[in-house]
C-alpha cells in the first residue's frame, strides 16, 4: 500500500503540497485527478523517491520510501515526459534498468516485445512521443514491479494501443496484485478502470474513496414539485438549477434514502441519474470550478 | 547504533557498477582527449623538448616534471568538463527525475558519477606513466614525481569541479561557477587594491595577500618550480603547496557527497541549488559587481583623473551602481525573471551601507592605514624599492622618508602627472609584512632641500650601502674571474656627435682589476659612482657621463671531485657618474678617452665633486 501521510512541500515559499494524505491499497487501480496545479506530480515526485518532503510520511507498506533502494526497486515509474538518454536505443535503456532492477524479467520484455512491435535497435531520440510512450510501458512493465506509478501515462498513445497497455496493467492487477496509481485529466477512461479515486486541490485531498463508494455519495436528481411545495429541509446540496418547474440537483447521500425524503414534498415527478467521475469531479472541487462551467455553458 | 542498523548501513554498496558504464558509455570521447593529451604532454613533448632548442641541456628528467605543471592545466579543464558530463543528470528536470526514481542511494549515486568521472583520468595519468617509463623516457623516479604531481593536480581540481556541481542546478553556470572558485581571491584581491589605491594614501595597487592564495592554478604556477643544476641534480619546490591544495580537493569532494546527500531535486535548473546559500550567492554578487564595475570604469580613465577624495566619491557612487547591479542581477539569474524590481531589497540597503562605510572610512583613515609606521625595533629590514636594507641607520632614514610622505599627503594627492613612485616594504621581526607605495613629483630640483622627500629618497638610494647592493657583484673580482672589460661610450650621447663611431676601450684583466681596486671601489664606498638620479632628466644629465664600464666575471661551478662541471657568470655593469673622481682621474691619465657630461661639457678629475 501507498501512503502519504500529511505530505507537505513548498518550493521557495510556495506551498504546493499542504498536509496531503492518500492511501493506495495494494492490488487497486487508483485515479489520482485534480485540476491544474493541484499538486499531482509533485506527490507522484515523492511517490517515487525524487523529491523529499518537507514534512510528513511517503510510505510504501508502512516504510519510509525516501532513500529505500530496497522499497524503490518495486516501483515502475512513467512520468508524463519520458527520459532517456539521448543516444540510447530501446534495448540499450532496457539493458540498463536490468542491471539496476533485480526483479527486471526478459522473458517479459521478450513476450512485451511482441505487443508494443517496436525494434528495440532504434534510439530513443528518433521514436515518435507515442512510440517513447509505448517503450516506456514496454520497461516498465518488464520490471515486474510491486507499483506502477504513473503521471498522464496514455497521453500520446493511440486508442488500441491505450487498450492494450490497460489491459496488461489490469491483468497484472488481477493475477500479481500490482498496485496502479495512475494520476490523468481522462476521467472518462479512469472511470472504466479505477478502484479508488483521490481527488485534490490546493495540495490538500478534498476526496478520497473507492469509485463506487464515491458515486453512491453524490447523487443527481431531476423532480418537479407542485406550486407552493418546497424541498424539505436538511438536504446537502451540492449543486442546484431549475428550467420552468423541472429542478435539477446534486444531493450529497443515498440515492434511496434522498428519493424516500423528497417524496415529502409530493413531487410530480422524479428521476434519479447516475453521475461521472467527471461530474463528481466538478462538483467536488466546487466553488470557482463549477462557477467557470456554469458560465461556459 | 543497533547491530540491525549497522547491517543496512553495511548493505549500502559505494558504486553502481550500471550507472558507472553507462557513463563511459556515453562519455567516452571526453577521457580519450584528456588521454591523447597528455601523452602529448608528457613522452612527445619531452621528446620534442631533447630534439629541439634544448640550449641550456637540460635532461629528460627535467623536461619530463615541468610537464607536470602543464598537465595540471590540462586537469584543470578536463576536471570541469567531466563533472559537467557524470554529474549532467542534475541539470535538467526530467534527467534528474528519472536518474533520482532509480533505486539507487544518493551517495552510491554520487560516489559512482564522482569515480567515474575521475577514474579514466586517474588510469590515463597511470598508462602514460607505465608506457613512458617502459620506453624509457625520463628516470622512473622522476617519471613518479610526475605522475604524483599530476594525480594530486586531478584531485585538487577535480574536487572543486565536484563542489560546483552539487551548488548549482544550471549546466550552463556550472564552468562559470568552477571559474569564479578558481579566480575570485585573485579578482577579488586585484580590483580592491586597485580601487583602494586610488584614493587611499600608500596603498599600493598591485601585490599580493592572502586572497591570492585561493586561485591554485596561478599559486601552483609559482610555486611548483623544477631546477636542474649543473651537476643535473633537479629539485622541485612547492610540493607542499600542491599537497595543501590536493586536501583542500579532497575536502571540496566530501562535502560536495554531503551537499549532494541533502540537495532538493526540484532546483534542477535552477542557478543555486542549495537554499541556504540563496542569500551568499546574492552578496558575493553584489559586492562583486560593486568592485568589477568600479574597476573597470577606474581601469578606463588616466590616474590622475581619479585621485583622492574626488576618487573616493566617485568610486563609491560606481561601488552602489554596482551593488545595485548585482543585487538585482542576482535576482534575476534566481527568479529567472527580468521583474524583481518589486523583491525586498533591504540587503541592497545594508549592502550599499557597508560599501559606504567601508570607503568613507578608506578615505578618511578611520582604519589607521595611511599612518601607520612600523616601531624601528620591531622592523627587521625594509625594501625600499627593490634593496634590502638593513643597517639601522638606513632603515631609521627610510622611516623618517615614510613619515615626510605621510605628512606631504596633500600636496602628492594632487599632483596631476606624478613621476617618482617610491615603494616600501618592512619586514617585522614577527614574520609580518607591512607594504606602501606613494607616487610623487620627482624635480631634480628638490633633491638639495634638505627634509624635502626628494631628499630624503635621493640620500637613501645613493648611500654607498645601497649603491653596493645596486652594483657590487656576488663574484669576487680577481684577475682570474675578470673575462672581459670595457669601457665605451653610450652612443646617444657620442662625443663626437656621430661624425666618428663612439670612443670604446678594452682593458686587460690587470688593468680591469686595477681599475675596480683603486678608483671603483673607493669611489663607492663614497657614493660618487653608481648614483641614480630620479625625476626629471635634467640632473640625471648633468650627473652622469658619456661612458660606461662593464666588467664581465665568470666563476668555475666543480664537483664533488673538483672537475670544472659548468660557469657561472656574473658583472659589474655602470654608467660613470661625473663625480666619480678616482674612476675618471684614472681614465684621464691612462687612456686618451674624452669624458664629459651627458650635459655637454668635459669632466676633468677637479671640476667632479664629491
Amino acid at each position: 500500500m501507498i501512503e502519504l501521510r500529511e505530505l507537505r512541500k513548498s518550493f521557495d515559499g510556495f506551498t504546493v503540497l499542504d498536509g496531503l494524505n492518500l492511501k493506495a491499497p495494494k492490488g487497486t487501480v487508483y485515479g489520482f485527478v485534480g485540476p491544474n496545479g493541484a499538486g499531482k506530480t509533485t506527490a507522484i515526485r515523492h511517490m517515487v523517491g525524487i523529491y523529499r518532503q518537507d514534512s510528513g510520511e511517503v510510505l510504501l507498506d508502512g516504510k519510509p520510501l525516501y532513500e529505500n533502494p530496497e522499497l524503490k526497486s518495486r516501483i515502475s515509474y512513467i512520468p508524463d515526459d519520458v527520459y532517456y538518454f539521448p543516444q540510447a536505443s530501446i534495448a540499450d535503456m532496457k539493458d540498463y534498468y536490468r542491471k539496476i532492477y533485480p526483479n527486471f524479467d526478459p522473458k517479459r520484455y521478450k513476450e512485451l516485445g511482441e505487443i508494443f512491435n517496436l525494434d528495440d535497435k532504434r534510439r530513443m531520440r528518433k521514436l515518435s512521443k507515442g512510440m517513447k510512450k509505448q517503450a516506456a510501458f514496454w520497461i516498465a512493465i518488464s520490471l515486474r514491479p510491486d507499483v506502477v506509478i504513473m503521471d498522464e501515462p496514455v497521453d500520446g498513445l493511440d486508442p488500441v494501443m491505450r487498450r492494450q497497455v490497460w489491459s496488461i496493467l489490469l491483468s497484472d492487477v488481477a493475477e500479481r496484485g500490482t498496485t496502479v496509481l495512475v494520476s490523468s485529466h481522462n476521467l472518462r477512461e479512469l472511470e472504466d478502470v479505477c478502484d479508488y479515486v483521490g481527488i485534490m486541490n490546493h495540495g490538500k485531498m478534498i476526496v478520497e474513496r473507492g469509485l463506487s463508494e464515491l458515486q453512491d455519495s453524490l447523487v443527481k436528481i431531476q423532480l418537479a414539485l407542485p406550486d407552493g411545495e418546497k424541498l424539505p429541509a436538511g438536504l446537502e446540496i451540492v449543486h442546484h438549477s431549475a428550467t420552468g418547474r423541472l429542478q435539477q440537483l446534486i444531493l450529497r447521500g443515498n440515492a434511496e434514502e434522498l428519493t424516500q425524503r423528497l417524496s415529502a414534498a409530493h413531487p410530480l415527478f422524479t428521476d434519479v441519474l447516475p453521475l461521472t467521475l467527471e461530474e463528481i469531479f466538478i462538483y467536488e472541487l466546487g466553488g470557482a470550478e463549477s462557477e467557470i462551467k456554469d458560465a461556459i455553458i | 547504533m543497533s547491530l540491525e542498523a549497522l547491517k543496512v548501513k553495511s548493505k549500502t554498496p559505494l558504486f553502481n557498477i550500471s550507472i558507472i558504464l553507462n557513463l563511459l558509455q556515453r562519455f567516452w570521447p571526453v577521457w580519450t582527449a584528456y588521454f591523447v593529451l597528455i601523452v602529448f604532454q608528457l613522452p612527445v613533448n619531452v621528446y620534442n623538448q631533447l630534439e629541439t632548442a634544448n640550449y641550456l641541456n637540460q635532461s629528460a628528467d627535467f623536461f619530463a616534471i615541468s610537464s607536470g605543471y602543464e598537465t595540471m592545466q590540462l586537469s584543470f579543464i578536463f576536471s570541469i568538463v567531466s563533472v559537467m558530463s557524470v554529474f549532467s543528470h542534475l541539470y535538467s528536470a526530467r534527467s534528474c527525475g528519472m536518474v533520482c526514481a532509480l533505486p539507487i542511494k544518493r551517495e552510491t549515486m554520487f560516489l559512482s558519477c564522482a569515480f567515474t568521472g575521475i577514474m579514466p583520468m586517474l588510469l590515463s595519468d597511470i598508462v602514460v606513466f607505465a608506457v613512458s617509463a617502459v620506453m624509457g623516457v625520463a628516470n622512473v623516479k622522476y617519471l613518479l614525481l610526475w605522475l604524483g604531481i599530476t594525480v594530486m593536480g586531478n584531485m585538487v581540481f577535480y574536487g572543486m569541479a565536484l563542489f560546483c556541481a552539487c551548488l548549482t542546478g544550471s549546466i550552463a553556470i556550472l564552468p562559470l561557477l568552477y571559474l569564479v572558485l578558481n579566480f575570485t581571491g585573485s579578482v577579488v584581491q586585484n580590483c580592491s587594491k586597485f580601487i583602494f589605491s586610488r584614493f587611499v594614501y600608500g596603498m599600493r595597487s598591485l601585490g599580493g595577500n592572502f586572497l591570492g592564495y585561493l586561485t591554485p592554478i596561478r599559486v601552483l604556477g609559482r610555486h611548483l618550480l623544477v631546477n636542474e643544476d649543473a651537476q643535473g641534480v633537479i629539485k622541485v619546490a612547492g610540493i607542499g603547496y600542491l599537497g595543501v591544495y590536493c586536501a583542500v580537493g579532497i575536502a571540496l569532494s566530501l562535502a560536495a557527497l554531503l551537499i549532494y546527500k541533502r540537495r532538493n531535486m526540484e532546483t534542477a535548473g535552477d542557478i543555486v541549488a542549495v537554499k541556504s546559500l540563496k542569500p551568499i550567492f546574492k552578496y558575493c554578487m553584489t559586492f562583486g559587481t560593486a568592485l568589477v564595475l568600479a574597476e573597470l570604469v577606474c581601469s578606463m580613465l588616466p590616474p590622475s583623473v581619479f585621485r583622492g577624495t574626488g576618487a573616493a566619491v566617485v568610486i563609491m557612487l560606481l561601488m552602489l551602481l554596482g551593488a545595485a547591479v548585482g543585487w538585482y542581477g542576482a535576482e534575476m539569474l534566481m527568479q529567472k525573471s527580468f521583474y524583481v524590481f518589486k523583491s525586498k531589497f533591504k540587503g541592497l540597503i545594508v549592502s550599499c551601507a557597508v560599501i559606504a562605510a567601508v570607503v568613507t572610512g578608506a578615505e578618511f583613515n578611520l582604519f589607521g592605514f595611511e599612518n601607520r609606521i612600523p616601531e624601528p625595533e620591531n622592523i627587521k629590514s625594509v625594501n625600499l624599492d627593490y634593496y634590502n636594507i638593513q643597517e639601522p641607520e638606513n632603515i631609521e632614514r627610510v622611516l623618517q622618508l615614510h613619515k615626510s610622505l605621510i605628512l606631504s599627503k596633500k600636496d602628492n594627492e594632487q599632483l596631476k602627472n606624478p613621476n617618482t613612485v617610491i615603494g616600501i616594504h618592512y619586514f617585522m621581526n614577527n614574520g609580518r609584512e607591512l607594504v606602501r607605495e606613494y607616487s610623487i613629483g620627482g624635480r631634480s630640483d628638490q633633491f638639495d632641500i634638505p627634509g624635502s622627500n626628494m631628499n630624503r629618497y635621493y640620500e637613501i638610494i645613493n648611500s654607498p650601502e645601497v649603491i653596493k647592493l645596486r652594483y657590487l657583484p656576488k663574484t669576487p673580482v680577481t684577475e682570474d674571474n675578470i673575462s672581459y672589460c670595457e669601457i665605451y661610450e653610450n652612443s646617444q650621447y657620442s662625443y663626437n656627435q656621430g661624425n666618428e663611431p663612439p670612443q670604446s676601450l678594452t682593458l686587460t684583466a690587470r688593468q680591469a682589476h686595477q681599475l675596480f681596486y683603486d678608483c671603483i671601489l673607493p669611489d663607492m664606498e663614497e657614493g660618487l659612482i653608481g648614483r641614480e638620479y630620479p625625476g626629471d632628466e635634467g640632473i640625471y644629465n648633468e650627473n652622469l657621463t658619456n661612458f660606461r664600464i662593464q666588467i664581465q666575471l665568470h666563476r668555475k661551478i666543480e664537483d664533488e671531485n673538483g672537475n670544472p662541471v659548468d660557469t657561472f657568470w656574473d658583472g659589474f655593469f655602470c654608467a660613470l657618474d661625473a663625480s666619480a673622481k678616482r674612476t675618471i682621474k684614472w681614465l684621464n691619465e691612462n687612456t686618451e678617452l674624452k669624458v664629459r657630461t651627458l650635459k655637454g661639457p668635459p669632466v676633468d678629475e677637479f671640476a667632479t665633486g664629491s
